[in-house]
């Protein structure tokens, strides 16, 4: 899909509706090839049983947002992992973590029974990593895992303990020698106070550590015990970080057996990340999981973005049925009467189901395409006029091979509307040719000839409606009016039925002088 | 030599400020104003059993950015939580136990929160705005924190102008200016704190004013660039800044200072960005609130300035004791004798 028919069927707006919590942020939405229209079948029926689930315990959702929601990107550490390299303790506490919550997840969807996601078994390297059992997703190196780095750890914890009360002793001692209420181990004393200076310098518990204009900086003193429990200390540390290097290599060892199962994980609980997203975004707007088939056929179907907005001015979306049985399908109307929208609803529809999102229809079954292609979008190419962009556009798409879903809305309005009809039905006439299903709403008579297609029109507003609408004050009230007057539904109609006329009333609803309506209406009748 | 209060009774006092709230907010008169250094000394003698520590940007590097001096470690009691790079876990691996990542960040990296086993020396990095500190603070709560120390910074972007944030530890160090500087700006801030709360307050986050019982909208936020608009509302009964004052806004609006009747209502004192003459001006000619008001909890000096430009210890402890005898002054460097 290019970045114009994108923008057109306003998906960006969709789609972030779809909220997953944490590892599913990193999901880019593809639609799935025809080829794998099995695999899509698959992930909807999963869909499905989470939904159903969802229905049945109104916990649910709860209960698995509480633990996805905890869950970290670690692609970099898995891909250590792959690599065989020496992971660093942070790096495990991010694979303990991942274990913990995938193991709170696993039991969640077993008490469901929900089997949507493929669920490992790795409850024996989550309990290596948690050796002290203090069933949580906090690591630290713990002394279990070697019976040296415990010894260590516990002359480590022994000598510090010590070192402190020798510490505070050594303070202790300075603060009765000199008389101290309390003594620090740094003390500043002003150098116009030279009672106390010669006091500090010549005591036993102090040494002159700096001097400056102002003031004379004082240490304490530390003891030989001091001193010999510090290297002690320091000879303890060195130990430590090397016995430490190699419990987590033995303990990046033990992970990577599991490497497989790990990758995994991640990738399931991704998954199943994006599927609650989805089933929440089916649950808030009221889809349903469509059926992938050949032909198009939407119950109810709604445009989301639309909806959303005329839901700001309290006016709800009228939902309309879309049957398409041919390849190419033509849909004319009033202006305003909505041609624009039913494209665009056909294709984000499509595209959502395509990319294995439930879709806003009461019911929808509709085919897998290659590309979908929206023609008449005004973003198009700067160099370029609209005509010039319509027609390279369309040149593009047909030379596009597959089936895709060719969306035309008002092809050639930008020329003379002469050539422009000709031009219409000519290109409509060649995509009967093609395989893509193609939905082109037009203005033109010449396309309501082409018998091989099917031929639709929105309902609109009836013709005394408009007498109604043409007699209300202002130009507001009229247009608030207009949309309760118009029916958006579409009726299949039969080949070469005109296309409705209204621009001149519509024009006159929309406050244009009456004199030039009269004008204009003069002209038409004396041709 | 101050004599009237002893260490201990100083740390007693102290001890009693820093329980009675949950946060415990350090903040100094300038960069490099010592307050690591309380920030260890608080650590020590506090003995909370699980502490938290949260700084704003990098604190206990081992030199500074700026400067190229060498700065003090931050030192954690054994099970103090803390955040930092995923560097730091990797340097201390054996001695801490690593909670998890954070969703917050700094510097454009990951943080990460740890609680140490044992005593230790190290870097810690915060969050750089005030919504995002606040936020780590109730992460870490939630995960058994019982008390967290924050390491912010005195302006008015400052963790200190926060609404739940009651109290400050003030750092006052050499390093800000001589001593007249010194006592200077903290008679501003004492006078700052005087400024009594408004009861019930109910303000957007616009400029508005109450004229005749009905409260209007300004439909702008700072004070500069709409001096004379705002000179035009002498008979509103209230006006209420959202931002900060300057001395540039109240030159042009001086005359309009000293006239008004009403109240004049600021988010929070530290939104004052006045000089000591022009803030004694407003002070003495209107009626002057704050939404959010703030304590000083004590005020710890500091000799010690990495410029050079020291002071002498003992003139500075006496000076500002002097000056301001209801505040809880003290140096942790002092000796004091029996």
């Amino acid at each position: 899909m290019n970045k114009n028919t994108f923008e057109a069927l306003n998906l960006a707006d969709i789609l972030t509706e779809i909220k997953p919590l944490s590892l599913g942020k990193q999901w880019q939405h593809r639609p799935y090839s025809p080829q794998h229209k099995q695999k899509l079948q698959n992930y909807f029926e999963k869909l499905k049983l989470l939904l159903n689930s969802l229905e049945k315990n109104p916990q649910l959702s709860t209960q698995l947002s509480g633990q996805l929601v905890h869950l970290n990107n670690i692609k970099n550490t898995l891909n250590k992992l792959e690599k065989i390299q020496i992971l660093q303790v942070f790096e495990v506490q991010e694979i303990k973590n991942l274990l913990y919550f995938y193991l709170k997840i696993k039991k969640i969807l077993q008490k469901n029974k929900l089997s949507i996601i493929q669920l490992p078994k790795v409850e024996k390297l989550f309990s290596f990593l948690d050796k002290e059992d203090q069933n949580s997703p906090v690591f630290h190196l713990s002394n279990c895992y070697s019976a040296k780095y415990a010894k260590l750890l516990q002359e480590y914890e022994q000598t510090t303990k010590k070192l402190a009360q020798l510490r505070k002793e050594n303070l202790q001692k300075a603060a009765s020698q000199l008389n101290m209420t309390k003594a620090e181990p740094q003390i500043v004393v002003s150098r116009l106070d030279k009672k106390q200076i010669e006091k500090l310098t010549n005591s036993e518990s102090y040494y002159l550590e700096a001097e400056n204009f102002a003031n004379y900086t004082f240490q304490i003193r530390k003891t030989e015990a001091i001193l010999e429990l510090e290297n002690i200390q320091n000879t303890l540390q060195t130990a430590i970080e090397k016995e430490s290097s190699k419990i987590l290599e033995k303990i990046s060892k033990v992970i990577s057996v599991y490497e497989e199962e790990l990758s995994t994980i991640f990738s399931e609980l991704t998954k199943l990340d994006m599927l609650l997203a989805k089933a929440e975004f089916c649950r808030k707007h009221n889809c349903c999981v469509p059926n992938i088939t050949r032909k198009l056929s939407l119950k109810q179907a709604r445009n989301l973005p639309l909806e959303w907005e005329l839901s700001k001015n309290n006016i709800a979306l009228q939902p309309v049925d879309i049957n398409l049985q041919n390849k190419v399908n033509i849909i004319t109307g009033t202006n305003m009467a909505g041609k624009t929208t039913v494209l665009k609803t056909i294709g984000q529809i499509v595209y959502l189901a395509n990319c294995g999102i439930p879709v806003p229809c009461q019911k929808a079954d509709l085919p897998l395409v290659e590309f979908i292609f929206f023609s008449g979008y005004q973003q198009s190419r700067m160099d370029l006029s609209s005509f010039a962009s319509e027609v390279v556009e369309i040149n593009e798409v047909l030379s596009e091979p597959g089936s895709g879903l060719v969306l035309i809305d008002e092809f050639a309005r930008g020329t003379n509307p002469e050539e422009g009809e000709a031009f219409s039905k000519t290109v409509l006439e060649v995509f009967l040719e093609k395989e893509s299903l193609v939905v082109a709403a037009t203005h033109f008579s010449a396309p309501a000839q082409i018998k091989k297609a099917a031929h639709f029109r929105i309902k609109g507003i009836k013709a005394d409606n408009y007498a109604k609408l043409q007699q209300l004050p202002n130009l507001q009230n009229r247009l608030a009016e207009l949309h309760k007057f118009m029916d958006y539904s579409l009726k299949q109609v039969a080949v070469d039925s005109p296309p409705p006329k209204a621009a001149l009333i519509i024009a006159e609803i929309l406050g244009i002088d009456r004199k030039i309506i009269k004008k204009a209406k003069d002209f038409l009748n004396d041709k | 030599m101050r004599l009237d209060q002893t260490q201990p009774e100083i740390i007693a006092k102290l001890k009693n400020r820093i329980t009675s709230s949950l946060y415990t907010v350090l903040v100094g008169l300038s960069k490099n104003a010592g307050k690591t250094s309380l920030l260890n000394w608080l650590l020590k003698h506090s003995k909370f059993d699980q502490p938290a520590v949260i700084t704003t940007g990098r604190d206990g590097e081992e030199l500074d950015l700026v400067g190229g001096h060498s700065k003090p470690k931050v030192e954690l009691p054994a099970n103090t939580f803390f955040t930092c790079f995923s560097s730091t876990l990797s340097a201390n691996a054996p001695y801490i136990k690593i909670i998890g990542r954070t969703p917050f960040s700094a510097l454009n990296r990951q943080l990460w929160l740890a609680q140490s086993l044992f005593p230790l020396k190290t870097e810690i990095v915060g969050p750089a705005t005030v919504s995002k500190q606040i936020a780590l603070a109730d992460y870490i709560l939630e995960k058994g924190a019982n008390h967290i120390f924050i390491d912010g910074s005195l302006d008015r972007r400052s963790i200190a102008t926060h609404p739940k944030i009651k109290e400050l530890f003030l750092v006052a160090g050499a390093e800000y200016g001589d001593l007249q500087e010194i006592s200077s700006e903290l008679h501003k801030l004492h006078s700052l704190i005087d400024i009594p709360p408004i009861p019930n307050p109910n303000f957007s986050n616009e400029i508005s004013y109450q004229l005749k019982g009905k409260q209007i909208q300004a439909r702008f936020r700072r004070i500069y660039g709409h001096e004379h608009e705002i000179t035009n509302w002498e008979n509103a009964e209230f006006i209420y800044f959202p931002g900060a004052l300057t001395d540039i806004s109240f030159n042009k609006m001086k005359q309009f200072f000293c006239n008004y009747s009403g109240k004049l209502i600021f988010q929070h004192p530290f939104f004052l960005q006045l000089n000591e003459h022009n803030l004694n001006l407003l002070k003495k000619h209107t009626c002057l609130y704050c939404v959010n008001s703030i304590k000083i909890a004590a005020i710890a000096v500091n000799s010690f300035a990495s410029n050079g430009k020291h002071l002498d210890c003992q003139h500075l402890r006496a000076t500002l004791q002097s000056k301001f005898p209801e505040l809880l002054i003290f140096d942790i460097k002092e000796v004091i004798y029996e």
